[in-house]
């Protein structure tokens, strides 16, 4: 784990964090299934789910403020699932920051030091430190109410690392955020993660930060992990039709099953017919397809079986919406570059990217 | 019409005739009084060349203070009791600390008469376990007034003291202890300076009215247990309106002088109370 320019004595690489089928139930109601998770040391890990999914409840489990209702939480090769939160040794950043009204930027900073007895000269020679990793060295002395939302933020940060814990959790901290100071703090967060080496947990509900910012991105829905995989895995290889739907745009298109042999499957989508290499399934079976419109193309053709409905003007491309013979809409994303728009009303015949479609039975990826 | 509709300031207007009769000009009255002929001031020099006056001051004050920090010893952690409780629980504390404040302070005095006599019920039941043989003297004593008054002014500390518990964010209780803090130090760096505005508050409330008390020293009070409301009272009653104007006039500005004092403090919290 690099020390960066942060100085080498004081780096310490991050901790791996192990959830060992850890559930957690409100009564009746399961919040998250027995789940099981391995973020590894250094790594940075996004939880990113619909609102309810349990992405909170399983990042209060780690921090120690819910009990689980089962299973062994791991940092490091400790169990800490009794460890009471002030022992945790877990860095913390809330969506509310959380700081003391009543003390100064430094005082808040300096508390987990003053927690742990460092003395007074250690104290402000570390805040002086994280202040200067945060960039707000001339604020140590103005309370957390003089200061802007994204200032606090950064003071939240800076009390969330001074102590040099190896794992580091943050609950969308940037929501409260407009968007510029937004994606300014996401690469100020990337930062620190890659100088400092520590592991850290996130939780958003933004698409695009868990995108950009994560090494691997846990997907979660109803409690339960849809798919943990690297950004690009998880858009490209979509391994349940939700994550597919979930993560960015996608065309959801139903399919019946023409002819199927071993790892041929021909399907007869809205008239066309197309071949997919994936396992067998029942001839007349349902399948479900996704497919990205940056990946589908089409040619106008008088004899196609789709239909221009209507083109939008994007700036770098055009989107259509088309209407298949079937009567299902799709959309398409084309480069706007040098072609002239296919005007709405024209025949096209729609060209399937094969080797880019998903599909899905009740709910699974069949790749 | 419509324009004064529009200016909700006409609504307080009947309050602000009644204050102005029967408010500000009796105050007026008394402190043009005060000052005697031709701004002499003679009133002024006549209360307090006497010792009694200079004495009776000190004894209030100090009424004042002890009570203030009796009623601020109890009322803390009933008040910390209350908010960290559960629903119902606090629901009956308040109550009871609630249900006294309803009722006339002349008849609790009275019930504390009852209560601290000779025979009255403390010392029976003293009696009764052993712990004394012969009755002890509580009532008509210095111990009397504090009781009686601590009673009377404890909903004026809790009150303020558990609203501004109950505003306190749980996030910032659940930060501490991420940051390291136990139970102790999340109470003494977290709670404790967070909740000063109501202690604060309370302990103004609770010094300004001891200073003006009068029912209850006098009722269960001892005769060296003098207030300056029951001074002022002994001048009204000889006719003295002029003397008894400068000893109110003077106790006014006592009050007005904390008030001031306390109120440089509280506004400190302004510069932390926009953080939330
Ligand atoms: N204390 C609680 N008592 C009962 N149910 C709870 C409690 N805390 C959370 N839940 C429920 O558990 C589920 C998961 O909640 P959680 O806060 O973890 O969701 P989340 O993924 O963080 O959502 P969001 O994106 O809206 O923050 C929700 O259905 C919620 O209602
Ligand atoms: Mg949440």
């Amino acid at each position: 784990m690099g020390a960066g320019d942060i100085g080498t004595t004081r780096s310490r690489a991050g901790s791996p964090v192990r959830f060992a089928g850890v559930s957690k139930s409100f009564g009746s109601f399961v919040a998250v299934h027995p789940l099981v998770l391995d973020v590894k040391e250094g790594e940075f890990m996004s939880f990113l789910g619909p609102s309810g999914s349990g992405k909170t409840t399983t990042l209060m489990m780690l921090a120690g403020f819910e009990e689980p209702t089962d299973g062994r939480i791991y940092i490091g090769h400790q169990d800490i699932t009794a460890v009471p939160p002030a022992r945790r040794n877990v860095g913390m950043v809330f969506q509310s920051y959380a700081l003391f009204p009543h003390m100064t930027v430094e005082q808040n900073i300096a508390f987990p030091l003053r927690m742990r007895g460092l003395s007074k000269a250690e104290q402000m020679r570390e805040v002086g430190r994280v202040l200067e990793i945060v960039g707000l060295e001339r604020f140590g002395r103005r309370f957390p109410g003089q200061l802007s939302g994204g200032q606090q933020q950064r003071v939240a940060l800076a009390r969330a690392i001074v102590f040099q814990p190896p794992v580091l959790l943050m609950d969308e901290p940037l929501s409260a955020l407009d968007k510029y100071l937004r994606s300014h703090l996401q690469s100020e967060i990337r930062r620190i993660h890659r100088d400092l080496g520590i592991t850290v947990v996130y939780v958003t509900h933004d698409q695009d930060e868990a995108m950009t910012m994560s090494d691997r991105i846990c997907v979660m829905r109803d409690g339960r992990i849809a798919q943990v995989d690297a950004p690009e895995a998880l858009y490209s290889r979509p391994q349940d039709e939700f994550v597919a739907g979930f993560l960015g745009e996608s065309n959801m298109l139903d399919a019946v099953v023409a002819f199927s042999a071993e790892r041929t499957l021909q399907l007869e989508i809205g008239g066309d017919r197309i071949v997919l290499p994936v396992a067998r399934q029942p001839a007349g079976g349902q399948v479900r397809l996704s497919v990205r419109p940056e990946h589908v193309a089409f040619h106008p053709d008088p004899a196609g079986g789709a239909t221009v409905a209507d083109v939008t003007y994007v700036g770098d491309h055009r989107r259509y919406d088309l209407r298949l013979a079937d009567g299902g809409m799709l959309i398409v994303k084309a480069q706007s570059t040098g072609a002239e728009p296919v005007p709405p009303g024209a025949r096209v015949t729609v060209d399937w990217p094969a080797a880019q479609i998903r599909a899905f039975s009740e709910g699974t990826a069949l790749q | 019409m419509n324009r004064l509709l529009r200016d909700p300031a006409f609504l307080v207007l009947p309050l602000a005739l009644f204050l102005l009769v029967f408010y500000l000009l009796p105050v007026v009255q008394m402190l043009l009084r005060s000052t005697g002929a031709d701004w002499s001031f003679r009133p002024f020099v006549d209360a307090f060349s006497s010792e009694v006056t200079l004495k009776v001051f000190w004894l209030t004050a100090r009424i004042a203070v002890i009570v203030t920090v009796l009623t601020l010893a109890l009322a803390y952690p009933l008040a910390y009791f209350i908010a960290t409780t559960g629903e119902r629980t606090a629901m009956v504390l308040l109550a009871l600390v609630l249900v006294p404040f309803w009722t006339s302070i002349l008849i609790r005095s009275y019930a504390w008469m009852v209560l601290l006599g000779q025979n009255g019920v403390v010392n029976g039941f003293l009696r009764w376990t052993g712990v004394i043989d012969a009755p002890v003297r509580m009532l008509n004593t210095t111990f009397a007034v504090y009781v009686g008054m601590v009673h009377v002014l404890l909903p004026f500390m809790v009150l303020p003291i558990l609203s501004s518990l109950k505003a306190i964010d749980g996030r910032l209780v659940a930060a501490a202890e991420n940051l390291g803090a136990g139970p102790g130090a999340v109470f003494r760096h977290v709670i404790v300076p967070l909740s000063m505005p109501g202690v604060l508050a309370g302990s103004v409330l609770v010094f300004v009215l001891s200073l003006g008390f009068y029912i209850t020293p006098a009722l269960v009070g001892g005769p060296s247990d003098m207030t300056v409301s029951m001074l002022i009272a002994g001048e009204v009653d000889l006719y003295r309106w002029d003397v008894a104007s400068a000893i109110a006039t003077a106790l006014l500005i006592v009050t007005l002088v904390t008030l001031a004092l306390f109120g440089r403090v509280v506004s400190l919290e302004r510069i932390f109370g926009g953080a939330r």
